[in-house]
């Protein structure tokens, strides 16, 4: 399938735009850095200082980008008319009749909660639904799930969210048994089977819920724009209840509109995909998106692990847009909890996008998804250049507290070289730092005061201001710790060691004070030999870093107190950290809470006992994971069928929780085993056999 | 004794009934096939005396199930609308379906260089 010829239009702008952008951004790093070397004591003249200056030049640099986005955000905003918009024309209301496209929506899970997998989708399905279109839709649950008890309660959770919505047929379950290529190994595995069923595809991410009205308005604007390839929505963070959380949803709400319109602003066709809450045209992915293997071992070669910016680079490769629907509502995800497991997904994040740097300079990419893949790998890697920075400046400070001065150096000069110090430039580049970084945030807040009842929305003028205060006071103290750790994360993956791909902990459990004190004892090791060092040595760069290192020594109560969601409820009784969902949840939101609080399994009998006993004891879920093993009986060897005789005597004389992961699923796989091993335990006068498999409980 | 007093006929009517509890089924319905059973099995005990109570009540009550999930034989233990569809364990394997037929495609890995 050939795509249409390229809107030069666009195209065009873009150029433009980008070019403007890249001027902007270097006239003031240029600026910013020569006020840097003023402020030095040599003036930047020492080696030392000359590689502080090159580095705060690069860190400048990378916080412009995102001031000069921010800037073009809000002028799309303010302008208010955008002719490039993705969405312009595609109205709610219409219908997908006559089109003929069919679209499936993916959720790809992996050892995922199958009750919050499930009501998202419930809540999904029942808001679309309610357009009318739901007959052009199929969802499909992808399963990786290796934990032999989730992956017998997603099969319980499936079948009863088919049976309450009457959605066999509609809704479809598919575990995958070996998981290659994890995520976009699972989509391809879909795309391979049942891709030329439909002409999109919606793909979500385990938390995600969608507005029924948005994912119809996707597929029109789709079929309105026949060159479009993937369609990114910007999900709106929402349903957390813990401090972080909530710090980080009212940031989403308020900053991330104007952001994205920037983003949007610069990219036009060649946007990004997040790799989820967003609609891909099947046939072209299927043709150009395929991933390849990078040559080497992991963590920097085998499988392509973030696959998204991969998958958008490769699509625009084959001459199909990108586009970013900045616009467009009724997208929602979660974000982690805890510090913590931001900080565990950081981690794996980390680890995708410093691999990207070798896709970068792969041959026939465009030049604005090479630039992509690089600002993605210096999304961390700005983080050890800060640490770097700050180090070197410390070694500065040192330097002159320990060196004896040297007034006139070797060589004829006119002038002594007299070590100068400026606090008042020093304040003003600091201050134009500070501009850079809050002043998007502030012209975010205006844009909302100016809309009418926006601000209502979030409580009111006055509490979103002050939310405004307490958000950049919260991400100020979180900001040193995240850049000790995406430091770390960077140089781990630098040395080649590989992290772990497990589930994110998506419910609202806390930190204990004992997880907190193993993953931030170091750091606050590390701030206080800083601290008590710059103390004695250098009393005025003490003070000066100590926005630094105060936040770093605080780490460990920081973690705790705001992983916990009795801190967060009291802030949103406050009015503070509102977000419109909260002040008025929509319809999909209010679906998804209702589920969750019901949970009304008619599997649920013998709920202490996890997914594997159930399959063995209830006969109900018995029958069900039977189903769907589709009832192969295939001939074995003599060395499998006694190898199998061992195992059920096994599970029968030693009960459950003497079985390995890995027995426990031969045991499910297995239709014979799994028969046999539910009638001998139901028909046997052993008691002790009835106590091993929970016996007590079931009368 | 009547083996309805014997312990392990007690026990039998105790896996039965757990049994049917699983089952969702309204406690009269239960109550009804749990006698069924009993009684059953035994009649069979009867006969081969050399097996346990607990095993041939499970068993009758397998048969019983089997027997009951067909639609002709369902009112026979109690009116239609009573039972629901869940009930029919045994001919779950032939209406549930996860996915759809297959309708395979290619798709190849993009090649970098």
């Amino acid at each position: 399938m050939n795509p249409p010829s390229l809107d030069k239009e666009w195209e065009n702008a873009a150029r433009l735009r980008r070019i403007l952008l890249l001027a902007l951004i270097i006239a003031t790093s240029i600026v910013a850095s020569a006020h840097m070397a003023d402020i030095l004591p040599h003036r930047g003249s020492t080696r030392l200082e000359f590689v502080i200056v090159i580095v705060f030049a690069t860190l400048f640099a990378w916080i412009s980008i995102g001031f000069w986005e921010a800037m073009a955000g809000l002028f799309t905003l303010a302008r208010r008319v955008d002719r490039f918009s993705i969405t312009l024309g595609v109205e709610e209301g219409q219908s997908l009749e006559g089109t003929g496209a069919r679209t499936a929506i993916l959720i790809p899970a992996a050892n995922e909660e199958p009750e919050r997998v499930l009501a998202g989708i419930k809540a999904t399905y029942q808001s679309l639904e309610g357009t009318g279109q739901i007959r052009h839709f199929d969802f499909f649950i992808l399963s990786d799930s290796s934990d032999p008890d989730r992956w017998v309660e997603e099969e319980m959770t499936w079948a009863e969210t088919c049976r309450s919505l009457g959605a066999f047929n509609r809704i479809f379950y598919r575990r995958r048994r070996v998981n290659l290529k994890r995520k976009s190994g699972n989509i391809a595995d879909f795309c391979r089977r049942w891709g030329k069923n439909y002409r999109y595809m919606i793909v979500f991410d385990a938390d995600s819920v969608m507005a029924g009205n948005t994912l119809v308005r996707m597929v029109q604007a789709m079929e309105r724009h026949p060159k479009v390839g993937i369609l990114q929505t910007a999900p709106l963070a929402v349903n957390r209840e813990t401090l972080i959380a909530r710090t980080q949803q009212f940031a989403n709400h308020v900053y991330s509109s104007m952001f994205a319109a920037g983003l949007h602003f610069i990219q036009l066709g060649d946007s990004h995909f997040w790799g989820h809450n967003a609609i891909i045209r099947v046939e072209p992915f299927m043709q150009h998106c395929g991933l390849p293997e990078l040559p080497g071992k992991p963590p920097r070669g085998g499988f392509i692990m973030s696959h998204d910016f991969v998958e958008a680079a490769f699509m625009r490769r084959g001459g199909w847009e990108v586009w970013l629907a900045y616009d467009l509502g009724g997208s929602y995800e979660e974000v982690p909890p805890t510090l913590l497991e931001e900080l565990k997904r950081d981690r794996r994040w980390c680890q995708g996008n410093l691999q990207h740097i070798r896709i970068a300079f792969a041959k026939g990419l465009l030049s604005a998804h090479r630039a992509l893949f690089l600002h993605g790998a210096m999304s961390y890697g700005a983080s050890l250049l800060w640490f770097v920075f700050i180090a070197l400046s410390t070694a500065a400070a040192f330097n002159e507290a320990f060196r004896t001065p040297v007034y006139f150096p070797e060589g004829r000069t006119l002038f002594p070289d007299w070590p100068v110090w400026h606090p008042q430039w020093a304040l003003t580049l600091l201050g134009t730092t500070a501009i850079i970084l809050f002043m998007p945030k502030l012209f975010s807040i205006l844009l909302i005061l100016l809309k009418k009842d926006q601000a209502r929305q979030y409580g009111g003028s006055l509490k979103l201001l002050a939310s405004l205060v307490l958000e950049v006071f919260l991400s100020a103290l979180f900001a040193p710790v995240r850049m000790l750790f995406h430091s770390k994360f960077v140089f781990i993956t630098l040395l080649g060691r590989q992290v772990g791909w497990g589930p994110q902990q998506r419910s609202d459990l806390g930190t204990g004070w004992r997880e907190a004190l193993r993953f931030h004892g170091f750091g606050t090791l590390l701030a206080l030999l800083w601290a008590a060092a710059l103390f004695f040595i250098n009393r005025s760069f003490f003070w000066w870093n100590s926005p630094i290192f105060i936040p770093l020594i605080l780490s460990i109560p920081l973690s705790v107190w705001s992983s916990r969601a009795s801190v967060g409820r009291i802030f949103r009784m406050l009015g503070l950290l509102l977000i419109p969902e909260e002040t008025k949840q929509p319809e999909e939101l209010k679906s998804l809470e209702a589920s969750l609080a019901s949970n009304q399994n008619t599997f649920a009998s013998f709920p202490e006992a996890g997914g594997f006993v159930r399959a063995i004891i209830n006969p109900i879920v018995n029958a069900i994971h039977l189903a769907l093993l589709r009832g192969k009986e295939r001939k074995i060897t003599q060395a499998i069928a006694s190898g199998r005789a061992g195992l059920l005597e096994k599970a029968l004389s030693q009960g459950p929780t003497a079985l390995s992961p890995k027995e426990k699923r031969i045991i499910l796989y297995d239709p014979v085993l799994l028969k046999e091993l539910h009638r001998q335990v139901w028909e046997t006068p052993d008691d002790r056999i009835v106590k091993l498999w929970g016996g007590i409980s079931w009368h | 004794m009547s083996p309805l007093h014997d312990k392990n006929w007690q026990r039998a009517q105790q896996r039965v009934l757990a049994y049917l509890r699983f089952l969702n089924l309204p406690s009269v319905v239960n109550l009804e096939l749990a006698l069924q059973a009993l009684n059953r099995a035994r009649s069979r005990l009867e006969e081969s005396p050399e097996s346990h109570p607990i095993t041939e009540s499970w068993r009758a009550l397998q048969a019983i199930l089997v027997e009951q999930a067909s639609p002709e034989a369902r009112d026979l233990i109690a009116p239609k609308s009573m039972i629901p569809p869940l009930a029919k364990v045994h001919s779950l394997c032939g209406e549930i379906q996860s996915m759809p037929p297959l309708n395979r495609g290619s798709m190849v890995p993009g090649r970098l260089r």
